[in-house]
């Protein structure tokens, strides 16, 4: 009897492989017609017209990627080409590395990765790209080793969220008053460039009347951020707004403002993706937030690899070419950003899923 | 009434670790306190301790797989599939009731317990290497199953997020403080006044006696299984209505490892057969203050680890000196 | 006369290790169907090179199992090598005496646990549940949260210089050390020892003090094996990042486990280690070339980790009943 459980186990066991395999193979057919089941297929497979994407973003599970994945996927199919997607459960070269190796093996055409690590990347890239496969960075670039890959393409320019974010705050503030900053730890890059950008554009005439009181930092950690949203409220009773450049405050600070019933006397503004601040868009504590268009990242990503693939675009700087949202170009270091800071409110928040 | 007696008897002798974890509690948050006069505030003193409830719950269960000789590291992947499904339930309609959806999070933690247990006695193997491997398995075979996504806060209802919010209490403590608490007085009564506590900590102690002395060695273990799969599950709910959102891939990892060290620092011994609640929720606290004290003096999150790793080791290690000092062998 | 003969045939099958090679076989068929890809050697050794450094700690691990202790500070214990390593260097000594002393630290982080465990008579398990957190963190402390690198020419890219033309230098590491190891347990007295003290806890007591010396030494062993795979890591990376190797521990016990080394202690081979190891990472090259979504790969090794105890369990029991 036991022996027949054993015997069972090792069945589901072997059927759990079989089961994962049957997952994939049908792709998997796909890619080899293309290439004929050698390492490098570039050529086969533009000349064929098909040809294989695959998307490696930072980790699996992540809810951030959906609408790039499908973005990307829509643009990829639309030209003809196959997309697949693929990553590790951590954010980490230890993970990635393996999951790029066996890209290259299976011989697709492109590779566009999510980078979990500046530099740890170099070598694999090099290696894609020695055995005839594309190189491009989607999502996130390695800054210092551009040379490794050929483009990137980026959701937006960072530097023009925080441009964007502190005029629309300002003006929901009626440019007066005093407010306070929320952000993640004292040494994140993103976070501190935005900081900055907010005390540049404070210190002109038009914003005279309004100040900056001090920065908290939530460690972007849920817990610590609310304490230090509500240590804020209360230090500075004539706090009228709360900037916060990272979703985790973001989130924490509405959440303190509702908690004691400050909406509308304590304006909070900030990055926070749609999922998390609709709620609070929708109860009127908070008018919007601003991030930038994930599915508008897949698309361009995949209209400008086939252009490239197919239409000789050439990649390099000051390069123009089409989207389906308009033009778009490649500036220094073959960067691509991929569209504008969008900024979310009562009105549009329900269009985007992420 | 002569069970009341026995449970003051209990009370009164709650013994000189409990009293020191205590003191070490205080100690801590004084020092941390005059080293950032912030940390003493209502605000801080809150934040700790709505920082506990999961922990404490999810640890109260480990504690006693702990005491009947088991070592239960599947829990976090338990409580992740149990809020998973949870908020799968939200999907698809927001006002279904959450006494409801709590029950079905907490009969799936125990049936993904049952799973367990029944694997170990059945095949009489070690718990720590089949929990090993059906922590993994859990976490996949939400992805095999359900192909699951992340549940974002806009789909958890506002009630169930109340629950966390010091506002909507009773005398300024939240909910699911008072229900933690429930819960461990709940356990330290079937531990100590029933026939099944008693066998819990008989099989930990000596299963071979246990099992001369008449007692269903099997049956007790795959209780304990049950019970401390269904406490993480119910974990999965609070943890919903703390956090905010239940993502598969992150939700609960590392959480039975932190409910292991609470439970050895509350006074659990790994040999088995020795644990009370008390300690436990004791333990849970002074993690809680320290993971508060860690972010609040300014140490980068890295700390925390070592920090972590090196409690477990000087708690146990102290532990050893302590019973050798006072003659007692362990048990 | 054929009842017998058929006993016979069935206890030369069900051996604990024909599980190995049932599980070998089908690693490599479900490789073939499931991607036209995977049968290419050259592929296959140079995948192979990123799981090495946890194939040479779980050599190191089997001693320790057979010898009826346990250590999951393993992949903790290696990350924080290679972190010590990394600064190291980046603070100016020359590579090969970082080389050195990162080695003698190996045997430290792992005689740490030896001593916690002979001294203060706790369990391993718990002992070494504290120091993967404590070494992981410490590794944490030293190098923050991005990387160090920038390592010298020569030592970098240990997977890609070949030896025999063919062969990644870290496999001929591995092998060597396999051989080695083999041979220390098997036909030393070293080796009886440690199986002696798997076994029969008391028996190997009555030499008293000498058992925990041994233990030590076990774990010093394994110390310096975590410390090898530590410079193994960052000369494939080319960096060290706190990260590296996280849940490792899991990996190497299946492998060890697999590879047919009693949970209990008292049995096994560095040679069955070997032999899993190739079957874990077969099966993870299959999964990984049909980009099998990771979550399902993590819960396919844990399945194989549970039926893997399971059935060893069996047939360990049927080995014992018949002999």
């Amino acid at each position: 009897m036991k022996k027949l459980l054993v015997l069972l186990l090792v069945v589901v066991l072997v059927a759990g492989l079989f089961a994962g395999c049957a997952k994939a193979p049908a792709a998997d057919a796909k890619a080899d017609k293309a290439d004929d089941a050698t390492k490098t297929s570039s050529e086969e497979g533009a000349e064929d017209g098909s040809f294989t994407v695959v998307y490696i973003p930072y980790n699996t599970g992540n809810p951030y990627y959906d609408p790039i994945i499908q973005g990307f996927k829509d643009s990829v199919e639309a030209a003809g080409g196959i997309f697949e997607t693929t990553a590790s459960d951590t954010p980490d070269p230890t993970g990635q590395i393996p999951v790029i190796r066996a890209q290259i093996q299976k011989g697709v055409d492109v590779i566009a990765l999510d980078p979990t690590s500046i530099d740890a990347l170099n070598d694999v890239m090099d290696e894609a790209r020695a055995a005839g496969v594309r190189m491009f960075c989607v999502g996130d670039d390695v800054l210092g080793n551009e040379e490794h890959r050929e483009a990137a393409v980026i959701a937006t320019e960072y530097r023009q969220i925080g441009y964007d974010s502190i005029e629309i705050f300002a003006e929901s503030m009626g440019y007066e008053g005093q407010l306070a900053v929320l952000s993640a730890t004292t040494d994140s890059p993103f976070q501190n460039e935005q900081i900055e950008i907010y005390k540049e554009v404070l210190a002109g005439e038009k914003y005279s009347n309004m100040e900056i009181v001090e920065v908290f930092y939530g460690d972007d950690e849920p817990e610590k951020s609310f304490t230090e949203a509500e240590a804020a409220i209360q230090k500075y009773p004539d706090l009228k707004g709360l900037m916060c450049p990272t979703t985790v405050a973001y989130v924490a600070a509405a959440q303190a403002v509702e908690n004691a019933g400050l909406q509308g006397q304590v304006l909070v503004y900030g990055t926070a993706f749609p999922n998390q601040c609709r709620e609070f868009i929708k109860n009127d504590v908070v008018t919007g937030a601003i991030l930038w268009d994930t599915y508008r990242l897949g698309v361009v990503a995949g209209e400008f690899i086939d252009q490239v693939l197919h239409d000789g675009l050439v990649i390099a700087e000051g390069t123009k070419f089409q989207t389906s949202y308009g033009e778009a170009e490649l500036i220094e270091n073959n960067v691509i950003y991929a569209g504008p800071p969008l900024a979310f409110n009562k009105d549009n928040v329900d269009d985007y899923d992420f | 009434m002569s069970e009341l007696v026995k449970q003051k008897k209990k009370i009164s002798i709650t013994s000189v670790r409990e009293l020191g974890l205590v003191a070490i509690i205080l100690i801590l948050y004084v020092v941390v306190g005059l080293i950032e006069p912030r940390f003493f505030s209502f605000r801080v003193v809150m934040s700790i301790m709505l920082s506990t409830p999961i922990l404490i719950i999810v640890a109260l269960g480990e504690m006693t797989a702990i005491i009947s000789r088991n070592v239960e590291v599947s829990l976090g992947s338990i409580m992740a599939f149990s809020a998973i499904i949870g908020g799968m339930i939200f999907k698809s309609n927001i006002d279904f009731p959450i006494v409801v959806v709590f029950l079905v999070a907490t009969v799936v933690g125990g049936l993904l317990g049952l799973l367990n247990g029944t694997i170990v006695t059945l095949f009489s193997l070690p718990s720590v290497i089949v929990t090993l491997g059906t922590m993994n398995v859990y976490r996949g075979l939400m992805f095999v199953l359900m192909d699951a996504k992340q549940i974002d806060n806009m789909y958890i209802p506002r009630n169930l997020i109340k629950l966390a919010q010091p506002q909507e209490s009773i005398i300024g403590i939240p909910y699911i403080i008072i229900i933690s608490i429930g819960v461990a007085v709940l356990v330290s009564i079937i531990l100590n006044q029933t026939k099944i506590g008693r066998e819990i900590y008989a099989v930990g102690s000596n299963p071979d006696a246990a099992r001369l002395r008449g007692i269903g060695v099997n049956k007790v273990k795959i209780i304990v299984f049950i019970f401390a799969g269904a406490c993480s599950g119910f974990a999965g709910m609070i943890y919903m209505a703390r956090v905010g959102y239940v993502n598969p891939v992150t939700t609960g990892v590392g959480m039975e490892f932190m409910a292991v060290a609470a439970a050895v620092i509350g006074g659990t011994s790994m040999a088995g057969g020795s644990g009370k609640t008390l300690g436990t929720v004791l333990g849970c606290i002074l993690l809680g203050l320290m993971m508060t004290s860690i972010s609040y003096l300014g140490i980068e999150g890295s700390a925390q680890k070592a920090m972590y790793g090196l409690i477990i080791i000087i708690a146990v290690v102290l532990e050893k000196i302590i019973k050798s000092k006072l003659g007692k062998e362990g048990r | 006369m054929k009842k017998i003969e058929n006993k016979s045939l069935a206890k030369a099958i069900l051996k604990p290790g024909s599980v190995l090679v049932l599980f070998l076989i089908l690693s490599v068929v479900s490789g073939v169907l499931a991607s036209p890809h995977f049968l290419d050697f050259e592929y296959i050794l140079a995948a192979m090179t990123q799981y090495i450094e946890l194939g040479i700690v779980a050599i190191a691990f089997t001693f320790i199992l057979i010898s009826g202790e346990i250590d999951i500070s393993v992949a903790s214990a290696m990350t924080l090598s290679s972190c010590f390593a990394a600064i190291l260097y980046n603070y100016g000594l020359p590579m090969g005496l970082v080389i050195a002393v990162t080695l003698l630290f190996g045997i430290l982080l792992g005689l740490i646990n030896g001593a916690l465990t002979t001294f203060t008579k706790i369990n391993s398990l718990i002992i070494t549940l504290g120091t993967m957190s404590l070494y992981r963190g410490l590794a944490q402390i030293l190098i923050g949260k991005g990387s160090v690198g920038d390592f010298p020419e020569w030592f970098v890219g240990i997977d890609r210089t070949k030896v025999f033309g063919f062969l990644p230098l870290s496999i001929f590491v591995f092998i060597v050390l396999i051989v080695i190891m083999e041979v220390i347990l098997k036909q030393t007295f070293f080796g009886r020892k440690v199986f002696a003290m798997g076994t029969n806890d008391k028996v190997a007591l009555y030499s008293g003090v000498k058992m925990h010396k041994n233990k030590l030494v076990l774990f010093g062993i394994l110390g310096l094996f975590t410390g090898i795979a530590g410079i193994m890591q960052i000369s494939r990376y080319g960096l060290a990042k706190y990260s590296l190797g996280l849940g490792g521990e899991l990996d190497v016990i299946t492998m060890v486990l697999l590879g047919g080394t009693a949970f209990s202690g008292g049995r096994g081979s560095t040679i069955g280690t070997a032999l899993a190891f190739l079957v874990v990472v077969l099966i993870k090259i299959s999964m990984t070339l049909i980009n099998m979504e990771r979550m399902i790969q993590l819960m396919i090794i844990g399945l194989l980790l549970v039926v893997t105890i399971i059935i060893s369990d069996r047939l360990h029991k049927y080995q014992d009943l018949n002999s």
